[in-house]
């Protein structure tokens, strides 16, 4: 049987497949070959190309950071300390509200007192978690 | 061809000297012919890889580095073709019936059985359980001759690889004779 194999083996080996018509692959080779002619780039492209990219990368960078700066001051600038109260009419200061100037004026003085005492609440609350 | 002409023809088709390139191509086709025949078992199929293969080796003969053997590679690139061809599994090739495949075995002087329009059918008949790589180390090593050294530098394998896919083919081939 090792035989029987070897023997077949070397036939297959000795028996080289024939091209027919060669030289009609060589034309067909050759005309697909003009169709697609090697495609040169010159140095300079390629350097221009190379430069180019890391510039766009580079601008890109800074752009990302320049918006991430821009965030974080415009949050930082929406955090305001003092706080306007609204008017409200069961409140204290809207009871002393009556017809007079007298009355008028110390509405307004309750409610800057009042503003006032908030205000150095909120300023103190930093100050008071530390 | 000496190596010298060889070499100017690959210096000159370097440089788009399309007349170098054509004398390399009718230089090498037959043996990258046989290559693929001997693999995809399909005169058309092997064509179509001879072509694709000079195609190649013309777009990437800058990359070529001439420290090395320039059939090497071409059968390299061949040889990278007609896998992936084989892997796709969608070529076709012909098998041998039964009958004359138990007779050409069974035929004490097997070789003078052999003729050229069924040596394809033949082959597919013997190798259509290989897988490819199988297929392809069996192909280089058994049929086209060649080196284990070389086998290393066309297939990308190891030697030890190389010899356990040829062992495994020759293994499965002796169990398809055995049966008939």
């Amino acid at each position: 049987m090792e035989d029987k194999m070897e023997q077949l083996i070397r036939s297959l080996r000795e028996s080289k497949p024939v091209l027919q018509h060669p030289e009609n692959l060589t034309d067909s080779i050759m005309n697909q070959i003009l169709k697609k002619p090697v495609h040169q780039v010159s140095p300079i492209l390629l350097w221009t190309r190379a430069a180019l990219s890391s510039a766009a990368v580079l601008l890109l960078g800074l752009f990302i950071f320049q918006q991430t700066e821009a965030e974080n001051s415009m949050t930082s600038a929406a955090v305001k300390p003092f706080i306007e109260n609204k008017l409200e009419l069961d409140s204290t200061c809207m009871q002393m509200l009556g017809s007079d100037h007298l009355s008028i004026i110390k509405t307004y003085l309750c409610y800057l007192q009042q503003n006032s005492i908030e205000n150095e609440l909120n300023k103190s609350y930093p100050l008071q978690r530390n | 061809m000496d190596q010298n002409t060889l070499n100017d023809l690959i210096a000159s088709s370097k440089r788009n000297d399309g007349n170098a390139f054509r004398q390399l191509v009718e230089y090498h086709q037959s043996m990258i012919y046989s290559l693929a025949y001997r693999l995809l078992c399909n005169e058309e199929e092997a064509r179509d890889a001879v072509q694709e293969t000079f195609i190649k080796v013309w777009l990437n003969l800058k990359k070529f580095d001439t420290s090395r053997k320039f059939s090497t590679w071409v059968y390299a690139i061949a040889t990278n073709l007609c896998y992936d061809k084989l892997k796709s599994g969608k070529h076709f090739s012909r098998s041998l019936p039964l009958e004359i495949l138990n007779e050409v075995i069974s035929n004490e002087d097997v070789e003078k059985k052999m003729i050229d329009s069924e040596l394809g059918s033949l082959i597919t008949t013997l190798t259509d359980e290989l897988t490819p790589k199988q297929k392809i180390v069996f192909t280089l090593s058994d049929l086209e001759d060649l080196e284990t050294e070389e086998i290393v530098q066309i297939t990308g394998m190891t030697a030890s690889q190389i010899k356990s896919n040829l062992f495994l083919a020759r293994q499965a081939l002796r169990k398809k004779i055995n049966r008939y």
